[in-house]
């Protein structure tokens, strides 16, 4: 027996020098930031980051890696993307009242990723179509009449090629698709969820309360991939992905009180860290220096110097079963003031005119700041509307003579085929009011063309304004509100029963018909 | 036979003007067979029926064209029978009316309560415009809401008036953002109450919708000031129609905007607590209606609250003592319905919406209603507009299930377009066939029937039918004619320029109406009986008949009734009871119209023909229900048009008066 005991004993010592060698391979951490707002609403941001090193993803095999899940890991190899960004969006981010997130995102579904790649138009339609059984959700609808490829807007978020990379035929190159009218719910939560190593089962996820994450006034989850160099001259080349959840609750209509713990806003509590994740906290974040009580009281709390409060927890094993993270204010009032000096950009999108025939876009982007910004701002519109590029005006509320707009691009539509896109750079004048506005007319589609509920209309995908960055900081998106326009629509009603009449008659007949002639009428002979 | 012997035969056989025709010739073509005199025979008793029948029809019709006025006239009398209403039912499925659980309560109601107490002692609000916008944006807010104020100006006669639209807009926690609702009331009553209770709802519903997440669409809360020009103003830059320099009405551009607005309620109580019911208000500008689906609901959800509910400021019992009173109940309450849908101004805030495809309506508290036992409380209101707004909120698509032409003869019932159509079709269409049979008369002087053709034995040649022949067919003199059409129709358009100008000088006190109204006769009169003949003379020669051409004013009348009966049948599919208002008055006139040498006939013919004129109407109006009434109407006429594009007073001007000279003319013609 002793032999054996030693051989096992070789074996786990294998094992665990594997395991040893392979952690710094593949990371996974867990991180929950808790920030409230002045008007009492509390945004939880959900990060669960994994990190695949360049040596993990040369040895795996058949896509088994050790953490990252094997569809994710067939999606990068079969379609050749570098990067990918993925997002489920239910409500409208208030950028006034919450200012800038990475997180915030449009409503319904967004998809951009960079490919690398030979024929991107056939792999960007097998990764729509890939990703829309991962994810339960309509995305193969994403066809190429309602794809766009942003040249300003997305640059990538990663290190997707290094400097020797770049050659005119290999160059990455992007696809930007949305579906604004896709509802997110549970059945795009439950896939999600499964890629997660501990699922709901244990870490941050456990706090996954479905009745409470749909109930908020925003809510939107993402699937991000991109590349991460990890030396200097970007030689190798890991891969970073990462599933963010944002949700928006409001403890002020939940329970009529400012103050808020897991267990108010969630109904759960945290049970434990998740046992692969390598390093699990909750970052609180209160936009106030005091009034309020953290409870229980953080091992970490520091002033960012712009009034905000933050508290640290790190979660680990040890941490005590139940654990409740919450703030007590002493002063209940909510304060639902704008403060310019964070939210400096506000865009304000609509449509103009009214009737069946044509119509107008309008943007308003009011900038706040006593300095000029540079924006830029992007739209795909389906090709249903049919722009008129002479039409396009931009106006701003301040000192015509300074020059405003920079590059355009404009993409014009072909009908069943591509959408229109515009891009433009523009350089917002201090405390001022510009305004892009553009005419069209309105398709006449074909009666199979309308949705289902044709009588709602169509939906126009938001617009992208992406603030230049400053250095060493991520770009900042702003999304404009989704539109909704009404084209003719015939009366679908006479078709309808015309069609329910034909297909019960029909029913009918065939019923009869077919029992005719499959039933056998013979004589029966029946044996005493 | 070949074709062109047919196409000769029948257009004799329809009893058209044959040209030069002598015989009646039947050409055999080489390779057909000869047709044998019996059949030829058959032939030509089959043309001959044709023409007998025709010629029989143009008899009956020319004699009796006006039955169909008649029948129509008599079909509208009937209309205010119960067999003809319809119960309302909600077509659209999502709407569920009444069927969702309520949770507007007593904080809801106090918050309610208090707002009212304040606006009330806000004092004389009309004064300080800025101060209650002020106070509105400030209490959204705090509810936070996304608010603004929309400042306009609005020239108004002499002066410049200024306004103030406070707007909030209720972002909903679940939707995209796409579609909206609006909730509205104006700051001030048309009778210069301040709307106390209206606004206190506005704000208490701006507090309620905050608490709950199963609101879909955003929710455009809104008080206009002065109103209904407020809500124009508004609706006007939510649209993005720019503001021109040179209009009556100037205003800021909003900086908030909702989803496309699909719903909007307007609300309107005065202080004065102690309602007994509510009422409805639901036809817009130019008499467009909104979907029945919204009244409906709007009506179910207040009576599923215990509510009762008026139109026109009746509430209908629900059982009538007999037949009569019931019938004349619901005639009062049509013909209400149908003199406000017939002016086509705005009546409320609600009647701005229709141009923008929104279905909005006006609901009012009404005091000392008879019929109602009870007063009605603020929380059965309150709860009644919460039911309403969640049914609206459940709707997916637009409203398109039911009608949106239909007749109210109480709020729970109406009369659909099917049933109350072809009356109004009858009285026009009498002056459609009218103008035929004046085409026919000027054509040809057949007296009697036509005679039947007489086949010549043995040969293919018939008789020549004494009946056809170039002397019967008459020339129809068309220059004067089109002369008096194209000066009546400028005569027409000068009116509508000067209209404005008038209505301020009528405003400012300068002209006596009694002055301009004899201004007018004089005028005309002198045109008619001066003008016209002389123009006749000058052109025409007399202008009379002779043997070879047609009188001009059979030419003329014809030319008048086809365009005023295309023009008024045009109408009904737009303004039913506008088509009805002036169908009544100008199609006997115009079928009464013509020269004639009996004076009693002439004094009759110009009596009908400037009754139905449109200052005779606005006379008979005043005679009906005072002078102040029927100068309000031709005032509000001309304020619907400059301010808000009603466009009674452009058809007035450009058909229907031009066609009411027409007449006058055709009466002063040579026979």
């Amino acid at each position: 027996m002793a032999w054996t005991n030693l051989v096992l004993t070789t074996i786990l010592g294998l094992l665990l020098a594997l395991h040893a060698a392979a952690a710094p391979e593949e990371s996974y951490d867990e991180k929950l930031k808790l920030t409230q707002f002045k008007d009492g609403k509390v945004l939880a941001e959900f990060y669960f980051t994994r990190f695949i090193s360049p040596s993990a993803v040369k040895k795996a095999k058949d896509n088994h890696y050790t953490l990252l899940p094997r569809s994710i890991g067939e999606i990068i190899q079969s379609f050749g993307v570098k990067e990918l960004h993925l997002t489920f969006t239910q409500g409208t981010w208030n950028h006034e009242k919450w200012g800038y997130s990475p997180l915030s995102a449009p409503g319904g579904v967004q998809l951009w990723s960079w490919f690398e790649t030979a024929n991107v138009d056939s792999q960007w339609k097998g990764l729509t179509h890939a990703l829309a059984g991962l994810f339960c959700a309509s995305l193969n609808f994403i066809d190429q009449s309602a794809t766009a490829e942003p040249l300003l807007s997305f640059r990538t978020n990663g290190t997707v090629t290094s400097a020797s990379e770049l050659t005119e035929s290999n160059s990455p190159q992007l696809r930007y698709g949305s579906l604004p009218r896709e509802a997110v719910c549970t059945e795009n939560l439950t896939p999600w969820v499964k890629l997660l190593p501990c699922q709901t089962k244990a870490g941050i996820a456990s706090l996954f309360n479905a009745y409470r994450l749909f109930d908020g006034n925003f809510h939107s989850m993402g699937t991000h991939l991109r590349p991460i160099c990890t030396d200097a001259m970007c030689e190798q080349r890991g891969i970073e992905f990462v599933q963010t959840l944002a949700v928006v609750l409001d403890p002020m209509r939940l329970d009529n009180r400012k103050d808020w713990s897991l267990q108010t806003i969630f109904e759960r509590k945290l049970d434990s860290a998740c046992p692969v994740a390598e390093n699990t906290q909750i970052v609180v974040t209160v936009p106030e220096t005091s009034g309020f009580t953290f409870r229980p009281s953080p091992p970490d709390v520091k002033q960012d110097g712009k009034g905000h409060t933050i508290a640290t927890y790190p979660i680990h094993r040890e941490t005590p079963k139940n654990m409740d993270v919450g703030i007590t204010w002493s002063n209940p009032t909510v304060n639902h003031t704008i403060d310019r000096t964070h939210s400096y950009i506000r865009a304000n999108r609509y449509l103009t005119g009214y009737g069946g025939e044509r119509g107008g876009l309008s943007v308003d982007l009011y900038n706040y700041r006593s300095s000029a910004i540079p924006v830029t701002y992007f739209e795909s519109i389906p090709w249903i509307l049919k722009l008129y590029l002479h039409t396009l005006k931009v106006e701003t509320s301040v000192n015509k003579s300074t020059a405003v707009v920079g590059d355009i691009f404009f993409q014009p539509a072909i009908d069943r085929g591509r959408p229109s896109v515009l891009e433009m750079q523009l350089t917002l004048p201090p405390n001022s009011t510009t305004t892009i506005s553009i005419e069209f007319d309105k398709a006449f589609v074909k009666y199979t063309e309308h949705p289902p509920d044709a009588n709602r209309g169509f939906d126009i995908g938001a617009a992208v304004i992406s603030l230049r960055a400053d250095e060493g900081e991520q770009n900042t998106r702003i999304y404009t509100e989704t539109l909704l326009i009404s084209l003719p629509t015939p009366d679908f009603s006479m078709p309808y029963n015309v069609i329910t009449l034909t297909c019960t008659l029909i029913a009918l007949f065939f019923g009869s018909m077919f029992n005719l002639l499959t039933r056998r009428f013979e004589p029966l002979t029946i044996k005493r | 036979m070949t074709h062109s012997t047919w196409s000769q035969l029948s257009s004799q056989a329809r009893g058209g003007p044959a040209k030069g025709t002598e015989m009646l010739r039947f050409k055999r073509s080489a390779t057909a067979a000869a047709p044998s005199p019996p059949k030829l025979a058959k032939e030509l008793r089959r043309i001959h029926f044709r023409r007998v029948v025709g010629y029989y029809l143009q008899k009956v019709i020319s004699s009796s064209s006006w039955i169909f006025y008649v029948v129509g006239l008599l079909w509208l009398l009937l209309l205010p029978r119960d067999e003809f209403h319809h119960v309302a039912k909600v077509d659209e499925n999502a709407l569920l009316p009444g069927q969702t659980s309520k949770y507007f309560g007593d904080l809801d109601l106090w918050v309610a309560t208090s707002y009212r107490d304040q606006i009330r002692t806000m004092g004389d609000p009309s004064k300080n415009v800025s101060g209650h916008a002020e106070f509105l944006e400030q209490e959204f807010r705090s509810f936070g809401l996304d608010a603004s104020t929309q400042n306009f100006l609005h020239a108004r006669h002499d002066e410049i008036v200024s306004g103030a639209n406070s707007y909030a807009v209720f972002r909903a926690p679940r939707g995209d953002g796409t579609e909206a609702i609006v909730i509205s009331a104006p700051w001030l009553l048309e009778n210069g109450a301040v709307n106390a209770e209206g606004v206190s709802y506005v704000l208490a519903f701006a507090k309620f919708v905050t608490r709950f997440s199963h609101w879909a669409k955003d929710f455009i809360f809104l008080v206009t000031h002065p109103s209904p020009i407020g809500t124009q103003a508004w609706l006007e830059a939510y649209h993005g129609v720019q503001s021109d320099l040179s209009s009556w009405l100037q205003y800021d551009p909003l900086d908030r905007h909702g989803g496309v607005i699909h719903e909007a309620i307007n609300l309107e109580f005065d202080g004065n607590g102690a309602y007994s019911a509510v009422g409805i208000l639901v036809d817009g500008l130019n008499g467009l209606l909104p979907n029945a689906d919204l009244v409906t609901t709007v009506v179910r959800c207040a009576q599923y609250e215990g509510l009762p509910v008026g139109i026109h400021n009746v509430v209908s019992p629900n059982k009538f003592d007999d037949n009569w009173s019931s019938y004349f109940h619901k005639a009062d309450i049509i013909l209400e319905y149908m003199k406000s849908q017939a002016l086509g101004v705005p009546t409320a805030s609600h009647a701005l919406y229709a141009r923008y495809h929104i279905e909005a309506m006006t609901v009012r508290g009404l005091h000392d209603v008879k019929g109602t036992q009870y007063p009605i409380t603020g929380h059965q209101i309150g709860r009644a507009i919460e039911s309403a707004l969640r049914s609206l909120n459940n709707l997916l698509e637009r409203l398109h299930h039911a009608y949106w032409f239909y007749i109210m003869p109480t709020a729970q019932s109406f009369i659909p377009l099917s049933v109350y159509i072809p009356p109004v079709i009858l009285l026009s269409v009498t002056l459609v066939i009218e103008s035929l049979v004046m085409w026919w008369a000027s054509g040809d002087l057949h007296q009697s029937p036509p005679a039947r053709p007489n086949l010549i034995e043995g040969t293919e040649v018939a008789n020549h039918p004494a009946d056809i022949s170039a002397f019967n067919i008459r020339i129809r003199p068309l220059f004067l004619p089109v002369v008096t059409l194209v000066l009546c129709h400028a005569a027409g358009a000068i009116a509508f320029y000067l209209a404005p100008t008038v209505r301020f000088m009528a405003l400012i006190g300068e002209v006596n109406p009694f002055n301009m109204a004899a201004a007018v006769v004089v005028v005309t009169a002198t045109i008619y009986s001066f003008m016209i003949p002389t123009l006749q003379r000058m052109m025409e020669g007399s202008g009379a008949s002779t043997r070879t051409t047609a009188p001009a004013w059979l030419i003329l009348k014809c030319l008048g009734c086809a365009e005023l009966g295309a023009a008024l049948i045009a109408l009904s599919t737009l303004n039913p009871s506008l088509s009805v208002f002036l169908a009544i008055p100008s199609v006997p006139a115009f079928l009464l119209a013509r020269p004639t040498e009996s004076h009693y006939r002439f004094l009759l013919n110009v009596a009908a023909v400037t009754l139905a004129s449109p200052l005779g109407l606005l006379g008979i109006m005043s005679l009906w229900e005072g002078l102040d009434v029927a100068q309000g109407v031709a005032g509000k006429v001309v304020d619907g048009w400059t301010l808000y594009g009603a466009w009674l007073l452009p058809f007035i001007c450009y058909v229907y008066w031009p066609m009411n000279m027409v007449a006058n003319v055709i009466i002063g013609m040579e026979q």
